[in-house]
């Protein structure tokens, strides 16, 4: 803005002040009251998104606000499940509040809108096709069924072009069919860090997990399978930590499957996190050794195989 | 001691684990190792300095099981704790609009000082200065951010959307809203 235009700016707001009052209902239709009161809004907010720009927290740079902005987001360990008790209770976090911040202004919102990692959670709680798109190439960390009761499968359908984005999967499955048979589990999931699946005990499954992600997880370190016992031969390598829970008494592995299972995890470090809702266990759990060359520590929390 | 020297040429003796809280001034002492040589600052002047090493001055961040990791050494029970350190868990989750006596203090002093001490936390790499707890609700250890209302408040913004935008936006965040 010029000098003159900058003198000119306030002068003209006066005038305009001093032509409203001598307004009156008969100068003006409805229709022309309202296009130029909806002008005037526009030239306050602009106004009002000026006079935001100056203040101290908005002159940051985009990048360091996003990165607040982002530790506003309530996130969960990336080894699940937790413990239901007590600040343990995820499941009712209500942590869809950091969305507040899209209504703070337009400076906030345009940050928001331009920070994929932001959008990077994806919740089946959530609008979760505009979080996917909104995240852009960012790596996915995704929630299904986890801090609710159950999800749509078309949730599934929009995730199952990205795959390779993949970092963490937790699912939930509660009575749906044929979930683990969905596109989303056929294509390699190469970014894959930390999986975990559980599904309601049902009967078909016989306890075993199907092939998924063409049993590409290269970068796979943490497992939790709820319900499964057995798994195709050869999936899991280099595990640091896994969590295997609420499984059928009736298709336990041997002691002897599990330790040879065991044996193939070659940088495994421990079994927790607690499970939720039954004990962990495996095969003859107190008959088993769970030493390997690799084994540094145990939860004590993780039961007593 | 570690000693520091601000952009304003003042010099601070300050305890190691204290400025080991800042990853770049970790890395420098182990870069240079024992030495008695200053550690210069150039982008952080001393009035920020003493802010962001004082242990009792800095917010709590809250890891995601709840617990409190207090920014200053973890052997020091800070002073001015904030409130909500004093409450029972169900107080604390109990819901409020009111901003924190602590976080008041904290926050609303001075504007440009809160400016400085995020450009500060990160040039120097504090990442609990970063914590979201200047954004999060006081009353709230495990919720999100605090209202719009009350954070246009604390930082001095107003509402500048258009009344379609802000019908435009309450519609986008129609799922949300049923919470």
């Amino acid at each position: 803005m010029s000098p003159s235009q900058r003198h000119a700016f306030p002068a003209l707001v006066r005038k305009l002040l001093d032509s409203a009052k001598i307004l009156g209902p008969a100068d003006f239709n409805a229709s022309e009251l309202e296009t130029m009161d909806s002008a005037l809004q526009t030239v306050s907010a602009k106004l009002r998104g000026i006079r935001n720009s100056m203040q101290p927290i908005n002159r940051l740079p985009p990048e360091l606000l996003a990165y607040i902005f982002g530790e506003t987001q309530l996130r969960l360990p990336s080894f699940l499940p937790l413990p239901s008790a007590g600040f343990h209770d995820y499941e009712n976090w209500d942590w869809r509040e950091w969305l507040n911040l899209l209504e703070v202004c337009r400076h906030w919102r345009g940050v928001i809108a331009s920070s994929p990692e932001l959008w990077s959670n994806v919740c089946s709680l959530a609008d979760a096709p505009a979080f996917i798109r909104r995240s852009h190439g960012a790596e996915l960390v995704v929630y299904l069924g986890l801090r609710d009761s159950g999800f749509s499968p078309s949730l599934l359908k929009a995730l199952d072009s990205h795959t390779s984005r993949l970092r963490e999967f937790h699912m939930r499955a509660k009575g749906l069919g044929d979930i683990l048979e969905h596109q989303l589990f056929s294509s390699p999931a190469p970014r894959l860090n930390s999986l975990l699946i559980e599904v309601e005990a049902r009967e078909e499954l016989s306890g075993i997990l199907p092939p998924i992600f063409c049993g590409h997880m290269p970068k796979l370190r943490q497992l939790a399978l709820g319900y499964f016992t057995s798994w195709p031969k050869e999936y899991f390598h280099n595990l640091t930590s896994l969590c295997l829970y609420n499984q059928r008494s009736s298709s336990f592995p041997t002691t002897t499957e599990f330790l040879d299972f065991f044996r193939t995890l070659s940088s495994y470090r421990g079994t927790g996190p607690c499970p939720r809702r039954s004990h962990t266990t495996v095969g003859d759990r107190r008959g088993s050794s769970n030493r390997s060359p690799y084994f540094t520590e145990t939860s004590p929390e993780a039961g007593s195989w | 001691m570690v000693l520091l020297v601000t952009s304003d040429n003042e010099q601070f003796q300050t305890e190691k684990d204290i400025v080991e809280r800042s990853v770049l001034i970790k890395n420098m002492l182990e870069d240079v190792g024992e030495s008695d040589q200053p550690i210069p600052l150039p982008n952080v002047s001393s009035s920020v300095l003493k802010k962001v090493t004082q242990p009792s001055t800095g917010p709590t961040e809250i890891d995601v099981r709840g617990r409190y990791l207090s920014t200053a050494s973890t052997t020091v029970e800070s002073p001015s704790r904030p409130p909500i350190l004093e409450q029972s868990q169900d107080e604390t989750r109990k819901r409020t609009t009111d901003i924190s006596e602590w976080d008041q203090k904290f926050i609303t002093v001075d504007q440009e000082m809160l400016f400085e001490i995020i450009l500060a936390a990160n040039y120097l790499d504090i990442k609990s200065l970063l914590c979201r707890r200047w954004l999060q609700d006081g009353s709230q250890h495990d919720q999100g951010a605090r209202p719009p209302e009350e954070i246009r408040k604390l930082f001095n913004i107003v509402n500048d959307f258009t009344p379609e935008e802000e019908a435009q936006i309450k519609k986008e965040n129609e799922w949300a809203e049923d919470r």
